[in-house]
């Protein structure tokens, strides 16, 4: 069996999983002898960074909010967007600039504090004002940013007419904005009576008072050692599940998480991207009674190579401001770029730094990562294709005399993953191009420092998308806006062309927008700006008692629908 | 404790007044070491170990069976076979040809480190020894301040500071290791500044240099060797050391410590990867062990145990 026929099976037993999921399979089947102790066990490598979804910035944090706090919509197991806090999808204004949502009525904070329109406009104005990683999936609405900026203290386009309807006012339509309300992070709604009294700050540092309106509450928590849950009794969100207790425990390397699932101590090892070393991957794939617990999930993350715009050999257009556009025919860079691209064996790279494709997979299909929304397909990357003699040629071409590559400093952030994918890539140069890759690494801060001044001459990209739209990628990554120094375009790629087309796509519905953004997507593999060269796997390790468990390729299975069986 | 070795001129002097004719054979201090040496067995062993790997060493810098840097030479993780006597590690590297080039390393790092520790202690303790003073009150503070800090604390802040090149691993291990030497030549001094033929030399005016270089360093010159052999392993050790901490030689480059770090992250699915690094790790410093032990029985057979 080929790789690609071995993901295209693994897709398709997905496929059908989630099928089955969707279709009610989630719950238990009377079949099913559950244990007398339904506690859900596992481990983190380390502590929550945020626990107040004002501020969350990493997936791990998100695991756990989707489970204690609430917000309009949330994605089903299968990322489908479905009514929370709302009793339907949203009503959308003819010129699509007026979004009502109208709430349950039955909605309550897990301490009881019944949650009404008000709250939500107390919740979303006080995530602007703290302007935390996400506050961005609120900037949509009129006035957002002058709460941001601290211009205004009062969200001018949030309204609540009554206690069960808020009203939205955009600046202008944004047929992504629902994708954003979805994510468990600025949107949740929170308690305006308990983080008064508890204070700003202290809120969210005890069990007490960490309170949300999600199926789950934490009842107990030790900083860096262990956090503890049980599901909301009369939940208003309906039934809750079969766990009666979710046990967190903190501080575990992935070794010692995969020795305490061996004994019976974890349920799972996979949580919140707290999945199983590569070495115990490939272990469990190659034992065939133990590689029955081990499920390979697609992931939501591209990594890749990108090139500078306009520092160094591959600039298309040296010397630019940032943020300035760079598009140049001639391309003097480009050449090079693609010598550097067709130089790399993806196959050679999954075998090596992926644990022979388990904890990632040949990205073909550009940035986008495979199956989302935006992806060009396998091999729709045309400069995805390995191809040493003609890179080489085209090096010599490009730099006949070697003075381009000459001292080529590669920078990265070093950790064991990292150094893999960067040591074989080094190795793949010296061996398909004959040139000598210094690699240069440092902690994430100063590469994203160094990245965000836009001196990075060549380095590591990597992408965690937050949502399943192109928006998510193109707004963050490629535009002229974010190729200013200190933004996120760490290329400085700068095409306003791009720009013009991607904006016009984000005004529209996904379904309309689609091509637009695939044409888009188009134009950044063509011009070059990353060299894709692999999407992301979560690997989870699962007792075979438990049931429920799983990854939709962007977060956990809800808990609600976990159970243990008898073992 | 420190002894005082007898020059050869001592030796022939003191055999004079023996009698010509009842002179056993006429030897030096060094041939009659490397004799002693030679009939220590451990020694000897030592000495053919360490050859091999000096050989393998040389040999590495023009020739490997595989570059030590190329990838994907097959299955990653694959065990020995005829065309990988040491199999693969989780590269797809071959691990023969970077064992043989981790020699190259491991020696470098360590004769090069015992080389310049060596120098800067020697220097140091000739001084505090000879001159004493406030010269000895200096150094020998200098040496009790450097003693109080952890020699690991200084080697990662230099190679933090200098980068993690060859050369600054062994600037940085020689910048922790020359204080055993420095108070050994000053023991070493400090006693052989007070003998007969120091005065004879210092009463005919002889420049204090040159009474350093040419009469109270070739006297002190065993013990140097000894304490310098016994630097080498530890200079490889800590090279290792460094690696494990992902501060040694920098990758692609095999070294042994660092091939042992990768290799123990795989313990459990591949366990040849760490066995090669760590066996030739083992007995090289081994060798230089029982070579130092040797060397030190054949200058001064009075400290043999």
């Amino acid at each position: 069996m080929t790789r690609s026929s071995k993901f295209r099976s693994i897709a398709a037993a997905l496929g059908a999983l989630s099928l089955v999921a969707a279709c009610g399979g989630g719950s238990s089947g009377p079949s099913e002898s559950l244990a007398a102790d339904q506690t859900f066990r596992f481990g983190l490598a380390n502590d929550l960074s945020v626990l107040d979804p004002a501020n969350v910035d990493s997936a791990v944090d998100i695991t756990f909010m989707n489970e204690v706090f609430a917000g309009l919509y949330r994605f089903d197991n299968n990322l489908k967007i479905i009514p929370y806090s709302t009793t339907a999808m949203p009503e959308i204004s003819a010129d699509q600039k007026t979004w009502t949502f109208h709430l349950r009525k039955d909605m309550q904070f897990s301490n009881g504090d019944k949650i009404t329109s008000a709250d939500w406009v107390w919740s979303w104005t006080r995530t602007l004002r703290l302007n935390g990683a996400y506050a961005s999936n609120l900037e949509v609405i009129h006035g957002a940013t002058d709460v941001e900026s601290g211009k205004a203290t009062t969200l001018v386009g949030l309204t609540a007419p009554d206690a069960d309807t808020l009203v939205a006012q955009l600046d202008a339509p944004a047929g992504f904005w629902l994708t954003q309300l979805a994510m468990p992070t600025a949107t949740l709604v929170l308690d305006q009576k308990v983080i008064t009294a508890a204070g700003e700050d202290a809120w969210t540092t005890k069990a007490e008072t960490y309170i949300g309106s999600g199926p789950f509450k934490m009842t107990a928590r030790v900083p860096k050692q262990s956090m503890d849950f049980d599901p909301v009794k009369n939940w208003w969100g309906g039934d809750t599940g079969k766990l009666t207790h979710v046990h967190v425990d903190i501080g575990i390397d992935d070794v010692s998480r995969v020795k305490k699932f061996e004994s019976g101590g974890y349920e799972v090892v996979g949580m919140a991207n707290n999945g199983p070393g590569p070495d115990d991957i490939l272990r469990y794939k190659n034992d065939p009674t133990k590689s029955k617990l081990l499920t390979i999930y697609p992931g939501a993350r591209t990594t890749g190579i990108g090139f500078n715009f306009v520092t160094g050999p591959f600039a298309a257009k040296p010397g630019t401001t940032p943020g300035e556009p760079t598009v140049a025919d001639p391309d003097p860079g480009k050449d090079g770029r693609i010598a550097f691209a067709e130089a790399i064996d993806r196959a050679q790279l999954i075998d090596i730094a992926c644990a022979h494709g388990a904890t990632c997979q040949a990205a073909t299909g550009g940035p986008i990562s495979k199956g989302f929304k935006g992806w060009l397909g396998d091999n729709g990357d045309q400069y995805a294709k390995f191809d040493a003699a003609g890179a080489k040629a085209l090096l010599q071409k490009w730099d006949p005399t070697g003075s381009k590559v000459k001292g080529l400093e590669f920078r990265y952030n070093t950790n064991a993953a990292n150094d893999k994918y960067f040591g074989n890539l080094q190795a793949q140069w010296k061996a398909n191009l004959g040139v000598d890759v210094k690699l240069v690494t440092s902690d994430f801060p100063t590469l994203q420092r160094d990245r965000k001044r836009k001196t990075v001459v060549i380095g590591r990209e990597s992408w965690s998308i937050d949502y399943d739209h192109p928006q998510d990628w193109f707004d963050n990554l490629f535009t002229c806006a974010q190729a200013k120094v200190g933004r996120g375009n760490d290329e400085a790629y700068c095409n306003p062309a791009l720009d013009t087309l991607t904006a016009s796509a984000n005004a529209k519905p996904i379904e309309q927008a689609l091509p637009d953004y695939i044409k888009a997507a188009k134009m950044i593999t063509g011009d070059l700006v990353w060299a894709s060269f692999t999407y992301g796997t979560q690997t989870y390790l699962t007792q075979s008692y438990v049931r429920g468990t799983g990854y939709n390729a962007l977060y956990d299975y809800n808990w609600e629908g976990i159970r243990i069986l008898q073992h | 404790m420190a002894t005082v070795v007898p020059t050869t001129l001592e030796v022939a002097e003191e055999r004079q007044i023996v009698g010509a004719d009842q002179l056993p054979e006429q030897v030096t201090l060094w041939q009659d070491a490397w004799r002693r040496l030679t009939r220590n067995r451990m020694a000897v062993i030592g000495m053919v170990i360490i050859g091999f790997f000096l050989v393998t060493a040389v040999v590495s810098f023009v020739w490997t069976p595989y570059d030590t840097w190329r990838q994907a030479l097959g299955i990653t993780y694959s065990g020995p076979s005829l065309a990988h006597p040491l199999g693969l590690d989780d590269y797809g590297r071959d691990i023969l040809s970077r064992v043989m080039g981790g020699a190259g390393i491991a020696l470098s790092v360590g004769v090069g480190a015992s080389l310049v520790a060596s120098a800067i202690g020697i220097i140091l303790g000739l001084l505090a020894g000879f001159y004493r003073g406030k010269v000895d009150v200096l150094i020998s503070l200098l040496i009790n301040i450097s003693y109080g800090v952890p020699d690991l604390l200084i080697a990662l802040i230099l190679v933090v500071l200098i980068g993690r090149g060859i050369q600054n691993i062994i600037l940085a291990i020689s910048i922790t290791a020359w204080l055993g030497m420095a108070r050994l030549v000053r023991g070493q001094t400090l006693a052989l500044r007070e003998r007969e033929f120091v005065e004879a030399a210092r009463s005919i005016g002889t420049k204090n240099l040159k009474i350093l270089s040419r009469h109270i360093l070739p006297n002190a010159l065993g013990p140097i060797v000894v304490q310098a052999t016994y630097l080498v392993p530890a200079a490889i050790i800590f090279e290792a050391f460094l690696s494990l901490l992902g501060l040694g030689v920098p990758p692609p480059a095999p070294s042994w410590g660092r091939m042992a770090v990768e290799g123990y992250k795989a313990i459990q699915i591949a366990p040849h990867i760490v066995l090669a690094p760590c066996v030739a790790l083992s007995l090289t410093v081994l060798a230089f062990n029982w070579l130092g032990d040797g060397l030190r029985d054949a200058i001064d057979p009075r400290m043999r145990r």
